[in-house]
């Protein structure tokens, strides 16, 4: 074939199109690898409708993912950044699915928000995905009814900022909290049955956002709640009391109610199947007993009823139970069927008994249950010698700060014997102790250890703790077996603490310890912030009033009662306190005139009912001599009165009516504040000894004499009393500064041990004058809260009084920009004092930058520049040190150097020709100018100084031969 | 009053601290403390800032217009914190903007390689530090060379005691001497931080009357 010219040109063109076609193939198939896959959305089983399941495919490490970026919106033209899940680069994702639960109301629009509408970085113009949700309340008041909206609020901001708002809805004439968008940070949740739309996108280590995967759309469904995934039953046959435990499943924020249900003797495999029956399957079942689900997780029965209806024990232990959970839709579930646990009370635990205290030196938030003595056990045994005859035991020391425990004995037992071979006093408890095993005892016997313990407040004397110390063939070692107390294996059981506050009906479980805890502590936090759910948006808009939030728009005119701007509005209601009287909350508004008129129609419509009850009654009573319905109908009646009577007495309470008889908004409100401040932080506890299948124990609750809930309050103290031996040191030594000055003052001749590099500095500056070069001061990386660089300063201004009176020029390069300033008036004031205010230059004392490295360039730039003489490194260093004090080495510079900074004064020493140790530093200003005062504080310290090396040495030998007092005294920390 | 003024701020505002330090009580440490008086910390350091941008521009402006040696060299230095400031302001301070571009690919390389300077210096250091000059440098030595064996497995061949003679160094005479010069660190702290409370001393406050 002949290669013509035409040919040619046919050639090249379709050698272009096919490099054209590859490239754009190559491209499009790069963009698409940093697409993600297989991105679908689906429903969290078994919750309450509020929670989507977002999953897709994790790219390969190769693409050097960092984040995956997820987006939801409620249109698939629009979608907000949601959240991100960041990924170490270098391992990627080992998994092949990712997962995001977007099921909790998450953060929406909060303080770091954009103030408009921006669209996400390198998405593309026409990009649906956008940053986070902007501060934009037209856009929140759309986005409204699509989403359960909570604000997050600063208390006092709700208290005394809010304006009094109306919705635009005739019928509404409610009054509600109005607040700015400004003034909030909202969190946003799903709703059952929308609509959402997500999608998600890999950014790459170089923070380039790929292109995001397709929009997928899903959609919350309320489901039944899942069954307990571990349900006990235990028979207490010679108390005829049937005991359930129980654990919830994952999702229990739904649900509302337990019962138990007692079937006959099923199989397993029957139940399985009619449990999913209407009726179960026609299954004869009984329910037991009922009550709140989600708070606690046990229950128990009377089974003398069981007996009274004509069944026997034995029908009993074999009958069957499940656990029914219902939620707050009515859905339920029902647990596997379990048989009875056939057992006695003298198998149960012991009952816990407990005391609640105040923890003492705290801001007031903080209390502790305490149900034990201090526990003491043993953790871990290594062996110090190769012939396995020397032994380091570790233990672990369970108190708290009302228990001190003064001394621990161990008594070390061969296997077998009653007679220790080892009683170890342990009168410091460092949590270490060593131990020298007989000679002939052969190690792998194991060993057994009695613990006592002598505390302050005494304990009983019979306290002690067993744990024995088994030999095991894989550790080499002895292995700390269970702990005993009175034969009650510790290891096995848990100390559930319950907690209720006066405002609550039901308490909840607060913590669930370990049986070795001795106590527990229980903070109560101070309110700061307080979460209210957005009821709906006023937007004002040429006069007209919009309310968005349901759904539809409504609309009216403003009129002169309306706030003239665009709010979010909330429940003004707020719950002022519990009626000591009848137990019931009161609730109040925010605004006087609402929260009187309140107070006024709940005592009017109680007393108008009871008014017809009472009536009611009357006519009752009459009737129930012969009717038992009446009868019936008349005890119902008389606790509605009694309920009603309550009512009234708790809307006369003497606080509501102070508050109510306030007519300013903000002075009431402060006395709203400070009540239910203090009324809501108080808790009554009561507690659960388990093994977690049923074998528990309740604790006694915390009642007066007449059954009424004893609560705790946490108290603030206004002193720290572990800092009482600080403050008394602090006090002792601020005397002895006052007699040393005052010493000083009088002209007696205080003798201070001589320090060379601070004799050194004169020459040093007089070597630089000499050779006609500059001297270079540096304070190295810190800033004016540290002491080492006040004290440099001091020691500057000596240096530049003599630098100025030498006619020396002196470089000062600072770190801090706050330094700077100080250091510039310092060395101009050196050159006035000196009497020549015309070598002063400003331009020498600078900033030069506040990073380490930088830094460290910066500095040794000038020293080998300006050819300096004399460098002073004084001040607060770290890595820098020495490679500044290399490079003045190197350059033949005289460096006196001095810092507070332990870990770089090896390097000045080795470097530099003099260096200032620790507290040399610190004193060298005093030393320099020989001021009194100056003086009489270094004399101060030095026989200070003395003072604690006296308690250091009385105290080590007191304490060798066990007298702690001395040790005592002193905190730990 | 140019003194006193600031005086009697610092010694204010010193014992405020003092009191923190031994009243626990929410009154005094969350609303007086946490929510009104550190917020103030927040309000000087921008005028901080501003003084040291202006210190840093009249110095090499001044370099330049005095042709003082090298003033090439403050073009570099103006020219930078010009570009930082565009770059920061016009872009932002997140990932992926110009400064953090300028962070990680310039200034992260030039201080990692001043850091890996230290390596050298401290070998040299160390040479100069073990040279047996005096009894007290012999003993130096004698000590680094145990812990410096200890650290590789040639230690352990030579005696299996090396390790705990090596611990021990570390432990025990060097723990003390540390602590001693803690324990003078800690309580010169106190004494300069009571001269500065008391108003003995004042040299932190530069000069004037």
């Amino acid at each position: 074939m002949r290669l013509s010219s035409q040919r040619i040109v046919l050639f090249l063109l379709l050698g272009f199109i096919a490099v054209v076609s590859i490239s754009v193939a190559v491209a499009v198939d790069d963009k698409d690898a940093f697409k993600v896959k297989n991105f679908k959305v689906s429903d969290i089983p078994a919750d309450d409708g509020t929670g989507l399941m977002l999953s897709w495919s994790p790219l390969p490490k190769e693409r050097r993912i960092i984040e995956y970026r997820i987006y939801r919106g409620i249109d698939p033209k629009q979608l907000f950044f949601l959240s991100s899940i960041p990924v170490n680069v270098k391992t990627g994702v080992a998994s092949e699915t990712m997962y995001y639960y977007d099921s909790a109301p998450d953060e929406f629009i909060e303080i770091k928000s954009p103030g408009k509408l921006k669209a996400e970085k390198q998405q593309g113009k026409d990009s649906p995905i956008f940053r986070n949700p902007p501060r934009d309340i037209k856009l929140l008041a759309k986005l409204a009814k699509h989403f359960n909206l909570i604000a997050v609020l600063d208390k006092n901001q709700y208290y005394y900022r809010t304006k009094k708002s109306f919705s635009a809805d005739a019928k509404d004439s409610t009054a509600y909290a109005g607040m700015k968008l400004f003034q909030m940070a909202i969190r946003a949740g799903l709703k059952p049955d929308e609509k959402y739309y997500y999608t998600v996108l890999a950014v790459d280590e170089k923070s380039v956002f790929h292109p995001h995967t397709t929009i997928v759309p899903g959609s919350p469904q309320e489901n039944p709640p899942d069954p307990s995934p571990d349900f006990n039953v235990v028979y207490l046959q010679d108390a005829q009391k049937l005991q359930f435990e129980w654990d919830y499943p994952l999702y229990k924020d739904d649900l509302m109610q337990y019962q138990i249900v007692m079937l006959p003797n099923v199989s397993n495999e029957e139940w399985a199947v009619k449990k999913n029956l209407p009726q179960m399957g026609g299954l004869p079942a009984m329910p037991l007993t009922s009550g709140y689900a989600g708070y606690s997780n046990y229950t128990s029965y009377d089974a003398k009823e069981l007996l009274a209806k004509g069944m026997t024990p034995d029908r009993i232990a074999n009958s069957r139970f499940s656990l029914m959970l219902v939620d707050a839709s009515g859905l339920t579930s029902l647990s596997d069927i379990r048989a009875p646990k056939l057992a006695n009370t003298s198998q149960l635990p012991p009952k816990p008994v407990f005391r609640v205290v105040d923890k003492p030196n705290d801001k007031g938030d903080r209390l502790a249950v305490i149900w034990s003595n201090p526990v003491v056990l043993v953790t871990k045994v290594s062996f110090t010698s190769a012939q396995n005859d020397k032994m380091k035991i570790n233990y672990m020391l369970n108190a708290n700060e009302t228990q001190k425990v003064r001394n621990i004995y161990f008594d070390f037992y061969r296997k077998g014997e009653n007679t220790p071979f080892k009683t170890i006093n342990e009168f410091y408890p460092d949590n270490i102790i060593s131990l020298k095993v007989p000679a002939g005892y052969d190690i792998k016997q194991g060993l057994r250890v009695v613990m006592k313990l002598k505390c302050h407040p005494q304990i009983e004397k019979d306290y002690q703790l067993e744990q024995s110390l088994d030999w095991n063939d894989q550790i080499l070692s002895l292995n700390p077996g269970n702990l005993y107390n009175k034969g009650n294996n510790l290891f096995t059981l848990q100390n559930v603490v319950y907690q209720k506050s006066p405002a609550s009906p039901i308490f909840y479980q607060a913590k669930k310890m370990s049986s070795y805890d001795s106590n527990v502590e229980i903070t109560i936090p101070y309110e700061t912030q307080l979460y209210r759910q957005i009821s709906a948006i006023n937007i004002v808009e040429n006069g007209i009033l919009k309310t968005y939030g349901g759904k539809e728009v409504i609309e009216r005119k403003l009129t002169d009662k309306d706030a003239r701007a665009d709010l979010v509005l909330m429940d003004a209601g707020i719950d002022l306190l519990v009626d000591p009287k009848t137990n019931k909350s009161i609730r109040t508004s925010l605004f006087a005139t609402e929260g009187k008129k309140e107070a006024e129609t709940r005592i009017k419509d109680a007393t108008d009912k009871l008014t017809q009850l009472k009536a009611q009654a009357g006519v009752l009573t009459m009737q129930a001599a012969t009717s038992p319905e009446a009868a019936q109908m008349l005890a119902k009646t008389k606790a509605q009165i009694e309920d009603l009577e309550k009512t009234i007495q708790t809307y006369k309470n003497p606080i509501l009516e102070k508050v109510n008889n306030i007519k300013s908004d903000d002075a009431r409100m402060r006395l709203v504040a400070r009540t239910r401040e203090k009324d809501k932080r108080r808790a009554t506890f009561y507690m659960v000894r388990t093994d977690g299948k049923g074998m528990f124990v309740e604790s006694d609750y915390n009642q007066d004499k007449d059954g009424e809930y004893i609560y705790n309050a946490p108290i603030a103290n206004w002193f720290d009393k572990n800092k009482l031996t600080a403050l008394f040191a602090s006090l002792v030594f601020g005397c002895m500064v006052f007699f040393f000055v005052r010493k000083a003052r009088k002209g007696h001749d205080l003798y201070i041990r001589p320090i060379a590099g601070i004799h050194e500095i004169d020459n040093a500056i007089g070597r630089a004058t000499e050779m006609g070069r500059p001297i270079l001061y540096v304070m190295g990386s810190g800033s004016l809260s540290d002491i080492s660089i006040i004290a440099s300063l001091g020691i500057l201004s000596q240096v530049a009084k003599k630098a100025a009176e030498y006619d020396t020029r002196l470089i000062v390069p600072c770190y801090d920009y706050i330094v700077m300033p100080v250091a510039q008036e310092i060395v101009r004031e050196a050159h006035y004092e000196a009497g020549r205010p015309d070598s002063y230059d400003k331009n020498n004392v600078f900033y030069l930058t506040s990073v380490q490295f930088a830094y460290v360039a910066g500095v040794n730039g000038i020293m080998i520049r300006e050819k300096v003489a004399t460098n002073f490194y004084l001040g607060f260093f770290a890595a820098e040190a020495l490679l500044m004090t290399e490079t003045g080495n190197a350059q033949g510079t005289i460096q006196i150097a001095g810092s507070d900074a332990v870990t770089q004064i090896p390097f000045f020493i080795t470097t530099c020709d003099y260096t200032l140790i620790g507290e040399e530093l610190y004193a060298a200003s005093a030393y320099l100018n020989r001021e009194p005062m100056l003086l009489g504080t270094l004399k101060a310290q030095d026989y200070y100084k003395f003072l604690i090396l006296s308690f250091i040495i009385v105290g080590a030998i007191l304490s060798s031969f066990q007298v702690m007092e001395i040790i005592q005294v002193f905190p730990v920390k | 009053m140019k003194k006193n003024l600031p005086l009697a701020i610092v010694i204010i505002g010193g014992f405020v601290w003092v009191l923190w330090a031994f009243i626990p009580h929410k009154v005094f440490s969350d609303d007086f403390i946490n929510k009104f008086y550190l917020p103030w910390i927040y309000v000087q350091a921008p005028f901080g800032v501003v003084l040291g941008v202006m210190s840093l521009v009249m110095m090499h402006t001044s370099k330049i217009q005095r042709k003082a040696p090298k003033w090439q060299y403050s073009f570099f230095a103006l020219g930078g914190l010009l570009i930082t400031c565009i770059a920061g302001f016009g872009w932002g301070t997140q990932n992926g903007t110009p400064l953090m571009w300028m962070f990680t690919n310039m200034q992260m390389p030039m201080s990692s390689t001043m850091f890996a300077l230290l390596a050298f210096y401290i070998a040299s250091a160390a040479y100069k530090a073990f040279r047996a000059r005096s009894p007290e440098a012999t003993v130096l030595l004698l000590a680094a060379l145990v812990v410096m064996l200890a650290q590789v497995p040639l230690g352990l061949k030579i005696s299996k005691n090396l390790p705990d003679i090596s611990q021990w160094i570390l432990d025990v005479p060097n723990n003390a001497a540390k602590r001693g010069i803690l324990l003078g660190i800690g309580l010169g702290g106190v004494a300069t931080s009571l001269k500065i409370l008391l108003g003995i001393e004042r040299s932190y406050l530069g000069g004037g009357d």
